[in-house]
């Protein structure tokens, strides 16, 4: 059995992203009604909306929060061919505090559909993937002043890309950094790898993944308790989970060896991919309106453990003008019901 | 098994239901909740308008966490007991090393249970307690505890009869095996209680028989023996001879001889049989069926076993009068006749889970019997402890060989998870690093990847949690709370704090940074922060230059400030020389040497004026040029933002007036130095 909370955004149109912090108990989510809310939890497990604002001048693809120890700060990007990086910063009166807008980032010339903070051995960067396929590296050399933000690198692609992730694991290669695009007219693969080259003193691409030739719309690094290899999850046509493993040829050269898993439950396309904090779990979700939780099980294959969905879903949907109204039923802890008839527990194994 | 159905979770919003269905979630961190949120598959290269749902219905996000008893605080001590237990069992692994310990292991699975005893009987008080019986949602809590936990006992103990305690006596179960469902079924004891207290008066009871005929069949034959004694018709014949029959019959010990104690157990069964051909309890008609029962009257039985309980009530009692002298490889057998009888009496009975599982265990389907722990809701603390027990016992290795299950990697992966599941459940991370250290490398992984993400609420926690850290010699994770916590000091501005959690994180940059942050605030208000960290770093500052050059700065201000301008001269030229001067910090320097230029009695020396002019000289000119230099390249820099003191308004100015008093001192000291001594 699931608990549910139902909390009311209170965004005027859908949400393209909810972020958690480092904690897990703060929530920055951004919609297509131009604004940004950062949540609250309080002691009680109650989430409060503390800050909202309009951020940009159009939808608003993603946020991302920086390591704690840069204070409270995100970055979000947009429609608007911009990235932004807010800070929270205490208030004129006491105890209270605002989201202050620190730089505004305008080097692309067409929507940036993903920002990330890299990881924070490499200090504090920024990474953002654009639809003219250039990934842009960022970094703020001074921590205590966040209004200046250099371009450290540019790496073009000849593809338009739709998102990208770091790796946070540094383990027999650096600074790896992943990107997928979204184009559909070639078959050539979707995934790209790059890596920080000592010799070109720059950052690189050092593979593509040649399996996924699917347009792709999400991807994410497993964290990484103790694996001798790096898991990149990717959401296509079908989830992939891609096995990088880095290791260094006769010449002595750095290079990463891949393998492509491909699970096809959803069998529609995939929106988007999320790991848990040790990456024992995976969630996928799909057009097919299954948000699926993947388990390893104790021989290290990925299972899917257990799918939610919304409540009568079904293929088609005729529009319904006299649907009830959900705050009353969202007002109450919902449950979710259970088909299945199995025990009330997902078993691990 | 793996190819069971994937269970399906349905949840209520009515967005998704208008969006075409599609949600999508993400894990939340430090916790085992998912965030779910309703998606449109919208990219860049469609128009940016607001999809024709907004403003139609409330966005929502769905927080959902699987459910978990543990948020019942009556649970707690169950919890931290095991864990003891859990690390006991770990370190006599480790200690015995090999050799084989079942006496000690059985100790371990009797201390696990009786922890769950105990927390059965805080939760049965605890349901009485008003605070639980005025909380709904407690009392629902509880009450689903207790039932999981008492079936967690009771095939927790089936188990160790089975499979640990066999190793240690006799292979002969009828007994414990009584024991086991006695106290399983306690109703029947409480009613014959109650006939106890009764005496003469228990025969007109209405239950009287029956109760008699349970006990009986629970396999209990002194407890009806004293109720049959209190009956007032005891000293007719049936009765005496029924009392002689229960009296004699033969009951298992440990340390008989086997062939000994069924011969007479055989001629006593010989003898009942001929007791009831014979009529004996005739007279008696009760009397006589439970005579019937003992005898193991299959006709007999089978009208009484229409009313029990459950499928397993009355095998033991069976096993009992019928084969007193069962073993476990028989039992196994035993069980498949018993319940193809029992589905023949009871067709329309439902197997529920822990009968089922209870049937696992007798038929030795470990392998089930551990998929099916799994999906109990105690969120798998039964299953992560007892198959961590059953790896170490050894006991079942060829066994799982056999059955092609990895049990090394199922009890690894069992711990792990565990141990990440309390790592997340916010009050009781504590309890998971336990969990965790004897998961192996990866283990260590996840703690110095968890151990990070705990929320610092208090200074308290954050002190508790840097102990651990330091225990584990987890250096960066030590490193980097003290720099989370000293950005949130810095940012709540309590710079002191900020500085001194800086200096513990060892990070250099930091500390830098947040002594030019104090060192430039000085300059432009001339207000130091915090003071008294600043008075007590010692040689600490050594961590960075700028801390260094802080520090002595310090030092020079406060005499400064009380007026020891003699003293304080020679800290200021040591700055002047030192060489570790920001550049910004340059004119707030200088600055500073200029009432001791100009005051009436010379403090200065003509070396050390000629030192001051030099630095005015090669320092600050230069720098002040360069300056003027970016300032044309660069409209937007200005010289203001790099040499800005609160005490002058123009460098250009304040340079001259320098030179000035340098000459000025220069001339006075020179006097005096060449004056001689008096004469």
């Amino acid at each position: 059995m699931f608990d549910v909370e139902p909390i009311i955004a209170d965004h005027k149109d859908v949400i393209h992203d909810v972020v958690f912090d480092y904690y897990g108990r703060r929530m920055a989510t951004c919609s297509s009604d131009q604004t940004v809310k950062i949540w609250d939890e309080d002691d009680q497990g109650k989430w409060s909306v503390t800050s909202n604002w309009k951020a940009h001048s159009g939808s608003i693809w993603r946020v991302s929060w920086a390591n704690p120890e840069f204070g409270q700060v995100i970055a979000t990007c947009s429609f608007d061919r911009t990235a932004s990086v807010w800070e929270e910063v205490m208030g004129e009166k006491v105890s209270t505090r605002r989201w202050v807008r620190r730089t505004t980032l305008v080097d692309s010339r067409t929507s940036v559909t993903d920002v990330e903070f890299a990881p924070k051995y490499l200090g504090l960067l920024l990474a953002t993937a654009s639809a003219d396929g250039i990934i842009r590296i960022y970094e703020a050399p001074d921590i205590m002043n966040l209004s200046q933000w250099p371009v450290q690198h540019e790496i073009a692609n000849k593809l338009t890309l739709s998102c990208l992730s770091w790796n946070t694991s540094t383990y027999m290669v650096t600074q790896l950094l992943a990107a997928g695009s979204d184009e559909s007219a070639t078959p050539t693969g979707k995934v790209f790898l790059f890596a920080y080259s000592e010799n070109a003193r720059k950052c690189v691409k050092m593979e593509t993944v040649n399996d996924i030739t699917d347009p792709v719309t999400d991807v994410a690094f497993a964290p990484n308790a103790g694996r001798t290899f790096h898991m990149l999850a990717v959401a296509s046509k079908d989830l992939y989970i891609v096995n990088i493993r880095g290791v260094t040829d006769s010449t002595g050269n750095a290079k990463l060896d891949l393998q492509t898993l491909k699970f096809s439950e959803h069998n529609c396309p995939v929106w988007r991919v999320c790991w848990n904090m040790l990456a024992t779990m995976l969630i996928s979700t799909g057009d097919d309106g299954c948000v699926r939780i993947w388990r390893m099980n104790y021989t290290r294959q990925w299972k899917c453990a257990a799918v939610l969905k919304a409540e009568g879903s079904g293929p088609t949907y005729e529009p319904n003008p006299t649907a009830p109204a959900l705050a009353t039923t969202a007002a109450a802890t919902a449950k979710f019901y259970k088909k299945g008839t199995i025990g009330n527990q997902v078993p691990w194994h | 098994m793996s190819e069971e159905a994937v269970p399906i979770f349905e949840i209520s919003d009515s967005l998704a239901t208008r969006c075409g269905n599609t949600l999508t979630a993400t894990f939340v961190p430090g916790s085992t909740k998912i965030a779910l949120s309703v998606y449109r598959p919208i990219k860049w290269s469609s128009r940016d308008t607001p999809s024709d749902t907004a403003g139609e219905d409330p966005v929502v996000i769905s927080i959902a966490q699987e459910s978990t008893l543990y948020k019942e605080p009556l649970l707690r001590s169950l919890l931290s007991e095991t864990n003891g237990t859990f690390v006991t069992l770990q370190t006599l692994v480790q200690e015995a090393k090999g050799t084989k310990k079942s006496a000690e292991y059985l100790q371990i699975s009797r201390a696990y249970r009786s922890i769950i005893r105990f927390c059965l009987e805080k939760l049965d008080h605890g349901k009485k307690t008003p605070e639980v019986q005025e909380d709904e949602w407690r009392l629902e809590h509880c009450t689903k505890a207790t039932k999981t936990f008492y079936a967690i006992e009771c095939m927790w103990h089936l188990f160790e009869i089975l499979y640990l305690q066999q190793q240690q006596t006799s292979q002969v179960i009828v007994h414990h095996l009584l024991e086991w469902v006695r106290f399983h079924y306690p109703n029947t004891e409480d009613q014959a209680t109650d006939l106890l207290l009764m005496a003469e008066e228990a025969s007109e009871c209405d239950s009287y028989w029956l109760t008699l005929r349970r006990l009986i069949m629970l396999g209990q034959l002194e407890v009806p023996r004293a109720i049959l004694l209190q009956n007032r018709k005891f000293n007719q014949a049936a009765f005496q001879a029924a009392e002689q029959v229960l009296k004699t019959m033969p009951v298992y010990q440990d340390g008989y001889a086997l062939h000994k104690f069924n011969s007479q157990w055989e001629y006593w069964h010989v003898d009942l049989d001929r007791k009831l051909a014979a009529q004996t309890f005739a007279a008696e008609p009760q009397l006589e069926l439970i005579m019937q029962l003992v005898a193991g009257s299959n006709k007999h039985w089978d009208a009484e076993l229409v009313n029990s309980q459950d499928w397993y009530e009355f095998l033991p009692g069976y096993l009992l009068y019928t084969k007193p002298t069962c073993k476990p490889f028989e039992l196994r057998i035993a069980t498949t006749h018993w319940l193809n009888r029992w589905s023949v009496l009871r067709p329309e009975w439902q197997m529920k889970q822990l009968s089922r599982m209870v049937l696992q265990l007798m038929q030795h389907d470990i392998k089930l019997f551990i998929y099916d722990a799994q999906k109990l809701n105690d969120s798998h603390w039964f299953s992560t402890h007892l198959i961590d027990l059953i790896y170490h016992t050894g006991q079942f290795k060829s066994y799982f060989d056999q059955q092609n299950v990895d049990l090394a990697a199922l009890r690894h992966s069992m711990v792990f998870e565990y141990g990440s599941f309390l790592m997340a459940s916010r009050n009781h991370w504590q309890l998971a690093i336990d969990y965790l250290d004897f998961c192996s490398h990866e283990g260590a992984a996840a703690i110095e990847l968890l151990l990070p993400r705990i929320p610092l609420r208090s200074e308290r926690q954050a002190f508790k949690v840097l102990e651990l850290a330091k225990q584990r010699g987890l250096v960066t994770v030590e490193q980097d709370i003290c720099k989370v916590l000293s950005k949130r000091a810095h940012s709540d501005q309590r710079y002191g704090s900020a500085l001194e959690w800086a200096i513990r994180s060892k990070d250099v940059l930091l500390v830098t940074s947040l002594a030019d942050f104090i060192l430039k605030n000085y300059s432009h208000t001339g207000v130091i922060f915090s003071p008294d960290v600043l008075r007590s770093i010692g040689p600490r500052m050594f961590i960075s230059p700028r801390l260094v050059f802080l520090c002595k700065y310090f030092e020079f201000y406060e005499l400064y400030r009380q007026r020891d301008f003699v003293s304080a001269a020679e800290p200021l030229i040591n700055l002047l020389a030192s060489k570790i001067t920001p550049a910004y910090f340059w004119p707030s320097l200088l600055i500073d040497a200029m009432p001791l230029l100009n005051s009436e009695e010379p403090k200065l020396f003509i070396n050390e004026t000629l030192a001051i002019l030099q630095h005015l000289e090669m320092e600050l000119v230069p720098l002040i040029e360069r300056n003027k230099l970016n300032t044309a390249k660069f409209d937007n820099q200005t010289s203001k933002t790099i040499f800005k003191d609160y005490r002058v308004e123009n460098v250009e100015e304040f340079v001259e007036l320098m030179r000035l008093s340098c000459a000025r001192n220069m001339v006075r000291a020179t006097i005096i130095e060449n004056r001689g001594p008096p004469t």
